[in-house]
């Protein structure tokens, strides 16, 4: 299974949709996924059952451009991880603004926010 | 036409739906403009578990997945950690893995034969192709001792062997299974009724299903060769294979792919137990995963995605996976725009929906 993931920036998102789509590649997937910084967000391709991969970093709450206009079955992943993660994508050829898959709570699968550590400040008293 | 439009909602109760989904039908007296779909009622949020199971547990949990694909779950699942931890799984085990797989999938197919038989009100089809289905989870319980959910993958490997001897039992009672199932898909093949609720309906090109993203026998059925067992994970690059397809790309090209694809699986099953290596049926699996991998496997519905990741402890961080069925919804969204509203329901099971197993 191949597994190389090519890293692009998020204002390449769209244009890598275009290029994909004029390869003659099928979606396969849009897997969110939390990182150590941020989440990575990868578009899974294939061709001739070989799948290409393409990752963009994402910190939370950011907005990331559609591939809905080269990719119409792309609106059911991005809506997913909307609902699931909180990310907003611009441009989907059908938003159900947060109402695809109903969830008990915001956005489940987002990442817990840390507790801030216990921190005491100790002056220094100069003479 | 009144020019005057009106949203109706269906589901997600609806006596063709063993499962909720729901679609907001735009309509134009009793044709369909279009549909938009909504999700959501039975999300379970099991991919969320899997910081909190054992990778060695959680194949467990990726069974329960579905009810109808559930081995293929358990198998797409150990597939990917065993390819995360680069684990040789013997060649027993992958033999028995592609002939459970297989009967899977012959179950899942009379299944919704028979929904849709059902759906039509042709009842004496639903009880036969049950009837035969009853055959299958007989072999599936005999051998694996699960009727529905089998519980024999395991990472490195499955847990049971079958004996050669049982295994040529099997073989033999595949001809009685073949001679019911020719008569069964001789009806859904021919029969007048039948005929007149899936010709030329719920059309869906082949440009369209490979460009929305179409997997499974809706795909095949429009003329697409994808099959993700073309790419010989299993067994399948030894034993050999090529994708059953149709040209029609209506529901009834859909149906017949799903026919022919029984009589496939039974040859597959045939040429398993005609090859079974002999040998061991699992190797023990030290260490923990690390890394991410994409296991794919084909459902009876279609295509499944399983990522996984893992940080070199017991537990992995993230599961997601990608069903079938979510791929197929937006090729279900274009093929009923335009229909008429009548045949609603039937063209909404051509595409054989799982929700459960789509909002895991």
């Amino acid at each position: 299974m191949n597994m190389e993931i090519t890293s692009i920036n998020v204002a390449d998102v769209e244009s890598v949709g275009v290029r994909m789509k004029n390869g003659g590649y099928r979606l396969v997937v849009i897997t969110c996924t939390p990182a150590d910084e941020g989440y990575y967000i990868t578009y899974s391709f294939d061709k001739e059952f070989r799948l290409e991969h393409y990752r963009v970093t994402v910190s939370d709450g950011a907005a990331i451009p559609s591939i809905g206009k080269s990719y119409g079955g792309a609106f059911v992943y991005e809506n997913e991880i909307h609902d699931l993660y909180g990310f907003t994508f611009e441009g989907m050829t059908l938003d159900f603004k947060g109402t695809f898959i109903k969830t008990s709570i915001p956005y489940p699968f987002k990442k817990k926010e840390q507790p801030a550590p216990t921190v005491t400040i100790v002056k220094e008293v100069k003479e | 036409m009144t020019g005057r439009q009106t949203i109706i909602p269906f589901g997600p109760q609806h006596p063709v739906l063993p499962e909720p989904i729901h679609l907001d039908l735009v309509v134009e007296d009793e044709h369909v403009i279009s549909a938009i779909p909504s999700i959501g009622y039975v999300h379970r949020g099991l991919e969320s578990l899997v910081d909190r199971r054992e990778y060695q547990d959680f194949v467990y949990l990726a069974e329960r997945i579905c009810g109808i694909c559930s081995f293929t779950h358990s198998s797409t699942f150990c597939q990917g950690i065993e390819g995360m931890m680069g684990v040789e799984v013997p060649k027993r085990a992958t033999y028995l893995r592609t002939m459970w797989g297989e009967y899977s999938r012959i179950h899942s197919h009379l299944l919704w034969l028979g929904l849709f038989a059902d759906s039509l009100g042709f009842e004496s089809l639903f009880y036969q192709s049950w009837k035969i289905r009853e055959s299958i989870l007989n072999e599936l319980e005999a051998t694996t001792g699960g009727r529905v959910i089998q519980g024999v993958c395991k990472v490195g490997g499955v847990r049971r062997d079958v004996t050669n001897h049982f295994l040529s039992e099997m073989d033999d009672r595949l001809d009685g299974i073949e001679d019911e199932m020719k008569s069964l898909t001789n009806v859904f093949m021919n029969d007048y009724d039948v005929k007149k609720r899936l010709v030329g309906k719920g059309k869906l090109s082949k440009e369209d299903a490979y460009a929305l993203g179409a997997v499974g026998p809706t795909a095949r059925g429009s003329g697409l060769y994808i099959d993700a067992r073309s790419t010989g994970y299993l067994a399948y690059g030894d034993i050999g294979f090529k994708p059953v397809a149709e040209k029609g790309g209506d529901g009834y090209a859909r149906c017949a792919v799903r026919c022919k694809e029984l009589f496939q699986s039974v040859e597959i099953i045939r040429r398993v137990i005609t090859d079974m290596p002999e040998g061991p049926v699992s190797v023990s699996v030290k260490g923990n995963p690390e890394g991410e991998y994409f296991s794919r496997s084909e459902q009876p519905r279609g295509e499944v995605i399983h990522y996984i990741k893992g940080n070199g402890t017991k537990y992995l961080t993230q599961f997601r996976v990608r069903t079938p069925t979510l791929a197929n919804v937006p090729a279900l969204v274009s093929i009923i725009g335009g229909c008429d509203l009548a045949d609603v329901p039937q063209i909404v099971l051509t595409i054989d929906p799982c929700i459960g197993c789509m909002e895991r």
